[in-house]
């Protein structure tokens, strides 16, 4: 027996369950006004549904029954818009979450609550499976505060209907701190074992995941990966005719497309890098928000792109072409295992970047939401248009060791000289500083060299030396300032290992080495941003060096507790402030004042635009379906014109049969009046209340003379059994009762009356 | 009423343990950390809700109260008084006490204290539901401070105590066979007192039937009218009630039994006949003999009830043996009221050869008592072979039966 739930303290915490559970779901959208938004929508329905569910005393009234079907309508109805609007996985939450606040209005019972708990844990199981943010803990300790003051409202309530006897209560706000400092304790013994809990590394079965909110298609990438044309990765300078070229623009468009810089503003992943100005701009107006989050076992540099010709202020590529390649069924394997250690990366960004697959070296599967993608001569990997915000891609990277440093493996170089290009200009002072910091030969010991060298004499700064006219970037650097940005370290340890004689590339794309501990994942800024070399060896392929002071060359962490790595992902968080552009090491107030007031002009432009957005989507998705709604709507009128009758008989029909196998005679022959009174009820001949039997079978013979002979019998059989003054011994005989009932069923009409005229001219023929 | 516990197919440690599992699993194979955080959630709640009922139980001492007697039917107050000896209050106390006298499901009676200080009471409060002899031993106290999913059970030692609950006694109106054979009369009317010889009253003026031998003559000369006298007859009668403490034929259970019937009838009848002046005796053979020798007065009747709410229905002695072993321990002339369950008459002619008593016979429809579901038949008193016999069911209305 389930008991009634009578304590108000029980809905007053369910409420705040619900709504934080509701705020969990909300912070996953990045958009700022989806939180205000959804707790102005959600709240108030919350909030009704729970009084009523307290209030109502008879929770099978016909009105909190139709209430409750009407919510369980608007439910599916969302989930179908957000099902065809691509939101799966959000339809499914939303249409659990408005399931469980319809039936807050009939939420009375321990095993309603029960349900309650079960789906705003899925739903916060679910929130903090896909939330990236630290901020996600405090919806949990909420939870946890709001659960545990339910269960013991819950306890409390049980417990005081159970008694017989009662002792003194303490005042409410005694009660309530006692129970909310076990709340807290709970949240502060959960977040204890949060940090000592051992996280083994993960398993990742059946966890490549790719998705999001877009998909990368673009026709012609299809076409050539299909029908390769044999140009792809030609140079771009070679004329191959017109279907050639108006490839070539397209690509170019594409490129540009692609390459735009979007909110990073980083020149590393254009056509060409400015060594002397990246693309970073200076001052306050700088973005350094989150742009992606990676779940890695371990640090990474997840490279972009690469160049490979330097002219002595900018790189460029020698190659531009690119080979499409096309997905199978978004997955993509380029190269078998090679026994070397294999790295997962799991890709999710939150910002437009430019559209590259960024990845650690070497990218061995790929798990990509799109039907094709684009790979050039240094296996950089490339996609249609720019890298969405809210995208979802996996990589399985083979990460070699080469002396503790990460390397692609051991690989040829057919073509080296790509990689030993050096200006024409360059200074004989570089090649003789290189030769003195790596002495005699050109292994991998004396690139190390030469890496310390230029990590500990010169001075990482963010500020973009200003150069005068005739000033050579690269020899400034090394001879004159002896700081700079990190593309002047990549540049001068390329050249130099270049003038050594060792192939040598300079790579762009992401540091990820920020962990936050909290949320498991790499956080990676816009300021991550970043430039490093990759120096070939015979022995080991390209290998990753990082001469740039500041910068920690990505290895595996050491087993760390959770503790010591909350601490230093502080300090790397410190680093950030510390390093804004114009700030030298200071944090300029001025400076956190304008990044507020942008954030707060940002809040109001989005939910502005979210509101806009809402309601342009709502139109176009009732355009989209309209004629599709009306054809359902006219073939549902027509179902249920043409087919109610038939349905209602079929269905009486059936609980006859299956009533004359089971029911007693007597029962029987009840079951068999109370259905012809039901349908003919149905079908527009009820009975008036103030009728006897004997009138309401007359008023059927005077309806249809063919009702005379069978509901006669039938009326007969009841009213004896019925009505009579002690119990009879009378026993119908199911068989005739049967057949007069199918009999009278006939006269059933096969369509329904004009509105009233049914009833009317029954009630006239009376 | 109080409800029984619900039957749970799991636990919810139970299902806090596999879910924290697979919690664990599901973050093990992802590798997020959150996911981490939702173990580390449920794992908390898992240890707080097992260790903190302990921490709430220790440290807390209780001890009874309770009357020592009680009717059926009244509404008896077990009072538990509760000491915390520890610093810190204890929340959401369930003390627990089995209460054998109250009806089958509510033996198991709760009372529950949101909040424990240094000292504190309770009461309980419960109808008693069957007579009987009853002891208590220990109480146990229990709880699932804070959230309700995991308890802790404590079981307090108290001192023995004993409640005896006396049978519900109803109202006789009027009782045949207590009283003289050789009732006076005045005028029309009997009178039936008991407690004394015959009493002068008083005088009144005569009236037709009025015997001569009462006309008081002094009285008449001096009113100028016939006058009589106004006698108080007195008349005392040995009421024996003899109990039926045959086990086998004991029908029905718990307070719907025919000894509890019979209980309740003899107590009632010993109510009436010594409000009355008359003597009352009790007898039974059970497994051992029960005997209460004649006697008058409240104290009487203080004893009648100690020992009618201590009979059981142990012996193995047929009724109509019984019945003659009660004719003959008392001997004499009398009233037995017996207690049979629709015995032949041959039996019933046997007994009532054996002496010169006059019986009243209550009787049992036992099939009413042993099928419950049946319509119990309808009660009343009737005469039988001279007898006075009282037939009842299983439901009667005893207080009407007996006004009949």
């Amino acid at each position: 027996m389930t008991t009634r739930l009578k304590n108000p303290a029980v809905y007053y915490s369910l409420f705040g369950l619900q709504l934080t559970t509701l705020l969990a779901i909300l912070s996953l959208s990045h958009s700022a006004g989806v939180v205000p938004g959804g707790l102005l929508a959600g709240a108030p329905p919350i909030a009704l549904g729970l009084y009523t569910g307290w209030a109502n005393t008879d929770t099978r009234h016909a009105a909190y029954v139709q209430l409750t079907q009407a919510g369980v309508v608007i439910a599916l109805f969302l989930l179908v818009v957000m099902l065809a609007s691509g939101w799966l996985v959000n339809g499914l939450l939303v249409f659990l979450l408005a399931i469980q606040v319809t039936r807050n209005i009939t939420l009375t019972t321990r095993r309603d609550l029960s349900f309650c708990l079960f789906v705003t844990l899925v739903c916060l199981l679910f929130a903090a499976a896909q939330s990236r943010s630290s901020g996600f803990l405090v919806y949990m300790a909420a939870y946890t505060l709001a659960g545990g003051l339910t269960l013991a409202a819950v306890y409390q309530d049980d417990r005081m209907q159970l008694a017989i006897g009662q002792g003194h209560a303490p005042g409410r706000l005694r009660r309530w701190s006692v129970i909310s400092g076990f709340s807290a304790l709970l949240a502060v013994l959960s977040l204890v074992l949060y940090f000592a809990v051992p996280r083994p590394p993960a398993a990742h079965i059946g966890a490549f995941p790719a998705g999001g909110d877009n998909y990368y298609d673009d026709r012609d990438w299809l076409d050539e990966a299909v029908n390769p044309a044999g140009e792809a990765l030609a140079d771009s300078a070679v004329d191959g005719g017109s279907a050639g070229k108006a490839r070539r623009d397209r690509g170019k468009s594409a490129a540009q497309d692609r390459d735009a810089g979007g909110s990073s503003g980083y020149g590393g992943f254009g056509e060409q890098l400015d060594i002397d100005d990246p693309g970073r701009e200076g001052g306050a107006g700088l973005f350094n928000g989150i742009v992606m989050y990676v779940q890695a076992a371990r640090p990474l540099y997840l490279r972009g792109k690469v160049f490979d010709t330097f002219d002595g202020r900018t790189w460029h590529r020698r190659h531009s072409g690119s080979e499409k390649l096309a997905l199978d069924n978004g997955t993509l394997r380029f190269m078998e295992d090679t026994g070397h250690p294999v790295v997962q990366q799991t890709v999710n960004v939150v910002h437009d970047l430019p559209g590259y697959l960024y990845g650690a070296d070497r990218i061995a599967a790929l798990r990509f939401p799109g039907s094709v993608i684009a790979r050039d001569s240094d296996r950089g990997l490339q996609v249609p248009g720019r890298l969405r915000s809210g995208t979802t891609y996996s990589i399985r990277s083979m990460i070699a060791d080469a002396a503790g440093r990460p390397a692609g493996g051991a690989e040829p170089l057919p073509d080296p000289g790509d990689y030993l290009q050096l200006p024409a200009d360059l200074s004989p002072r570089v090649t003789a500083l290189a030769a003195e910091v790596m002495h005699v030969g050109s292994d991998m010991a004396a690139a190390g060299r030469l890496e310390q060298y230029l990590r500990t004499e010169y001075e990482y700064s963010f500020s973009t030396i200003v150069s005068s006219q005739g000033v050579i970037p690269l020899e400034e650097f090394l001879f004159e300032t002896r700081r700079g940005h990190c593309e002047y370290f990549a540049t001068a340890m390329t050249v130099m290992l270049r003038t050594q004689h060792v192939p040598a590339r300079l790579a762009t794309g992401f540091s990820a080495t920020t962990y936050n501990p909290l949320t498991g994942y790499f956080e990676v800024r816009a300021l991550d941003a970043h430039a490093w070399v990759e120096a070939w060896f015979p022995e080991y392929g390209w290998v990753l060096f990082e001469p740039t002071a500041f910068y920690p060359l990505p290895q595996p962490r050491e087993d760390a507790s959770t503790g010591s790595q909350l601490t230093e992902y502080l300090d790397d968080l410190s680093r950030v402030w510390d390093y804004l552009p114009g700030t030298d090491g200071e944090i300029h107030w001025s400076v956190l004042a304008s990044h507020a007031w942008q954030r707060m002009a940002e809040f109001l432009q989005q939910l502005q635009f979210a509101i806009r957005h809402a309601a342009v989507l709502l139109a176009h998705w009732l355009w989209r379906f309209a004629p599709a709604g009306v054809f359902a709507a006219v073939l549902s009128g027509l179902c249920w014109y043409y087919l109610r009758y038939p349905w209602f008989r079929m269905r009486s029909r059936q609980r006859v049969m299956r009533g004359r196998r089971t029911l007693s005679p007597q029962a029987f022959a009840m079951l068999c009046y109370q259905e012809l009174e039901a349908l003919f009820g149905r079908c527009g001949y009820p009975r008036d209340p103030a009728w006897t039997v004997e009138e309401y079978i007359d008023g059927l013979r005077a309806f249809d003379a063919r009702l005379a002979a069978p509901a006669g019998s039938i009326g007969n059989s009841f009213s004896r059994i019925r009505y009579a003054l002690q119990p009879s011994a009378f026993e119908p005989d199911r068989e005739v009762l049967c057949s007069d009932y199918l009999r009278a069923s006939r006269a059933i009409p096969p369509l329904p009356a004009l509105p009233g005229q049914g009833v009317l001219g029954f009630l006239r023929k009376r | 009423m109080p409800r029984p516990e619900p039957n749970r197919l799991f636990a919810p440690t139970t299902v806090l343990v596999l879910v924290s599992a697979l919690l664990y699993l599901i973050a093990w194979n992802r590798g997020i950390a959150l996911l981490y955080g939702m173990f580390a959630l449920v794992l908390a709640t898992l240890l707080v809700s097992w260790f903190t009922p302990r921490w709430a139980l220790s440290r807390v001492e209780a001890v009874r109260r309770h009357p020592a007697r009680a009717s059926e039917g009244e509404d008896v107050e077990f009072v538990i008084g509760l000491e915390n000896r520890g610093w810190i209050g204890r929340y959401m106390l369930e003390v627990w006490d089995h209460l054998p006298f109250a009806a089958p499901d509510s033996q198991q009676a709760m009372a529950f204290v949101p909040m424990l200080g240094d000292r504190h009471t309770v009461s309980m409060r419960l109808p008693c539901d069957l007579r009987g002899e009853y002891t208590f031993d220990s109480l146990t106290l229990k709880t699932g401070f804070p959230f309700g999913l995991h308890s802790a059970t404590r079981r307090i030692a108290t001192a023995p105590g004993t409640l005896l609950v006396y049978p519900a006694v109803f109202r006789i109106i009027r009782l045949d066979y207590l009283g003289n054979e050789s009732l006076p009369a005045d005028g029309n009317r009997s009178v039936i007192r008991a407690g004394g010889a015959g009493d002068f009253m008083g005088v009144r003026e005569y009236r037709r039937g009025d015997s001569p031998r009462h006309i008081h003559w002094s009285a008449s000369a001096h009113h100028g009218a016939l006058m009589v006298r106004e006698l108080e007859w007195i008349s005392i009668t040995r009421v024996t009630l003899v109990l039926n403490l045959n086990a086998a034929d004991n029908c029905g259970e718990g307070r719907e039994s025919t000894l509890e019937y019979a209980v309740k009838i003899a107590a009632s009848i010993a109510r009436h006949a010594l409000d009355e002046g008359h003597s009352v005796a009790l007898f039974g053979q059970g497994r051992n003999r029960l005997s209460i020798p004649g006697g008058r007065g409240e104290a009487h009747f203080q004893t009648l009830l100690d020992a009618l709410a201590r009979v059981r229905a142990d012996g193995d002695t047929p009724c109509a043996e019984a019945m003659r072993l009660a004719g003959e321990h008392e001997g004499g002339r009398g009233v037995l009221v017996v207690f049979e369950n629709q015995l032949s008459d041959a039996q019933a002619g046997a007994f009532i050869d054996a002496g010169q008593h006059r019986v009243i016979r209550v009787r049992f429809n036992t099939d009413s008592f042993l099928y419950p579901a049946r319509r119990p038949a309808a009660g009343g008193r009737r005469i039988e072979s001279g007898d006075q016999v009282y037939h009842i069911g299983r439901g009667a209305d005893l207080e009407r039966v007996f006004a009949t």
